[in-house]
This record gives C-alpha cells, structure tokens and sequence, in this order.
C-alpha cells in the first residue's frame, strides 16, 4: 500500500514539475513580449498552485484508471471550461489585471491560443504516432507471412 | 493420476489415451497441458470440449478468475492463466495488454494512441480493447519499434 502511494506521489509529482516548468516558461516568455523584466515570489506561488490544479485534472481526466467515463472531446471541453474559469477567478483574487481592460482580452486570447495549440499538437502528435504504429503493424504481417 | 507408458516398435507415433471416470476440470488440465505442448488450446463451449488454434483465437481474457479465449465469433473458457498463456504464446504474436488481457496481433486492423500513453486497437471483429501504458513497449518491441 505504501509503495503504490509513493509510486502514486512521484508520478504525481513528474507530471506538476512538467506543468509547471512550462507555466514558467510561458510566463517568461510572454511576460518579456509584455515588457516584464522580472517574476516576483507571489507569481511563481500561483503558478505552483496552477500546476496542482492541472495535474489534478490530468488525473481526473486522462490517466487509466480514471473514473470519468466521458468522450474525448467532452472531457477537453470541460478541461478548458474549469481552466478558464480558474485562470479568470485567479486572474481578478490576486490582480493579474482588470476584467474587460486591453491585458484581459489579450490574456483571453492567449489562452485559447495555447488551449487550441495545445490540442492541435497532441492531435498531429497522436495522428503520426498512430501511423508510424499501423505503418510497423503491417510490416510485421508482411514479414510474418514471409516466414 | 496413474501413468502407464507402452514402448513397442508397433507404434509409429505418439498416442495418448485418457482414461477417466468423468471429463472433470483435473482432466481438462492434463488435456490442456497435452494440447499446449502442440501449441493448441482447449477451450469448453456450452460443456463441449474445442480444440483451439491459435491463429483463431483474437485474445484471452481474465475475468472473475476465469480464462476466456474470443475467437470471431464465440467464448470459450479455457483452464490456463494469463501468465501460463503469456509463457505459451508470448514468443509468438500474443502479447500482454493489460492486467486481464492478452491479444494476438495477427488478429489486430488499427493501433490508435490515446492521452495517457495509452494504445487503443481494434480488432478484426470489430471491438476495441486497450493497451495499458504498461505494456506498451512489449507490443513495440514486437512490431520493432
């Protein structure tokens, strides 16, 4: 029991460290095209907290033993509804900016800019995966009848 | 279990006779131990006794304890574990897919992959089942990943 929870933990814990490293490397990257020259302690605390919640869902949603027995597209839908409800919940509790101001409105583009590029990426991802899969499947049958 | 062996130059090839009071589960095994020898499977259907190629059979599956073997169109229950199948089989085109399963990869049409890396393929008769990311790299090694 103890050794599946420690399994449990570090599995956990490779998947946050993942989300949040690119959380920092997102908010680098775009905050140095915003003109921000700096990451205060505050921000790297939210983006920790964004993490959890994150990886949560990927438990909730994506891993094996999931319980949530939903289609693919239905989970994503929810995923981006919760996400985008945190991040704009988030955004007005600690004063990332004001709602309906110019930052929000590019912060909202932003975020389905990454959602969409997101999903875009593990579509095509899957796609030539799945290929190269069937690709070395059918190869195996012509070698098989070969034999 | 009583076992007679007949050495005589009469007999060209190997026979078995069982002899038994009833065709019980300790019987099925010896038989399925015999059969397993040639790479067969035996599998009972409705209290008939199948004899199961291989190539016939499109995946073993554990369920409440028990060894089901699919075949395109019927279950039969087979009295080998997964382990002892894998051990059987597992040289050739079946391979572990989850906890409960064992597929034949003869008898795959699509590998797809899912979030999770996750595989989830069809077979020829048309069901999905899914490869847990477990063993996903045994189904790789075999294709030659």
């Amino acid at each position: 029991m103890l050794k599946k929870v420690m399994a449990y933990t570090v599995a956990f814990k490779t998947i946050m460290s993942l989300f949040f490293s690119a959380g920092i490397i997102i908010y680098v990257v775009f905050g140095y095209m915003l003109g921000e020259r700096e990451i205060s302690f505050e921000s790297i605390v939210q983006i920790f907290l964004f993490s959890i919640l994150i990886t949560a869902l990927h438990y909730l949603f994506w891993t094996e033993d999931t319980k949530v027995k939903l289609a693919s597209s239905w989970k994503l839908i929810i995923q981006y509804l919760i996400l985008g409800l945190v991040l704009i919940g988030m955004s007005q509790v600690f004063n990332w900016f004001e709602w309906g101001s110019k930052t929000f409105y590019m912060m909202l583009v932003l975020f389905h800019i990454l959602y969409l590029g997101g999903m875009l990426g593990f579509t095509i991802y899957f796609k030539v995966l799945g290929f190269q899969f069937n690709q070395k499947m059918q190869h195996y049958r012509e070698q098989n009848q070969v034999r | 279990m009583k076992l007679t062996i007949h050495e005589s130059d009469d007999h060209e090839s190997i026979e078995i006779i069982v002899k038994c009071k009833t065709l019980n589960d300790e019987v099925i095994k010896v038989l399925t131990s015999l059969r397993s020898l040639e790479r067969k499977v035996l599998g009972t259907k409705e209290g008939k006794i199948h004899l199961l190629l291989p190539n016939h059979i499109y995946y073993f599956e554990s369920v409440d304890k028990k060894t089901f073997a699919y075949t395109e169109k019927s279950v039969y229950e087979v009295s080998l574990r997964l382990y002892q199948i894998e051990e059987l089989f597992g040289d050739v085109n079946f391979f572990r897919a989850t906890k409960a399963s064992i597929l034949n990869l003869d008898r795959l049409q699509s590998i797809s992959p899912r979030i999770g890396g996750r595989l989830e393929v069809k077979m020829e008769n048309g069901e999905n089942m899914l490869v847990s990311r477990q063993y996903v790299p045994i189904l790789k090694e075999k294709l030659g990943f």
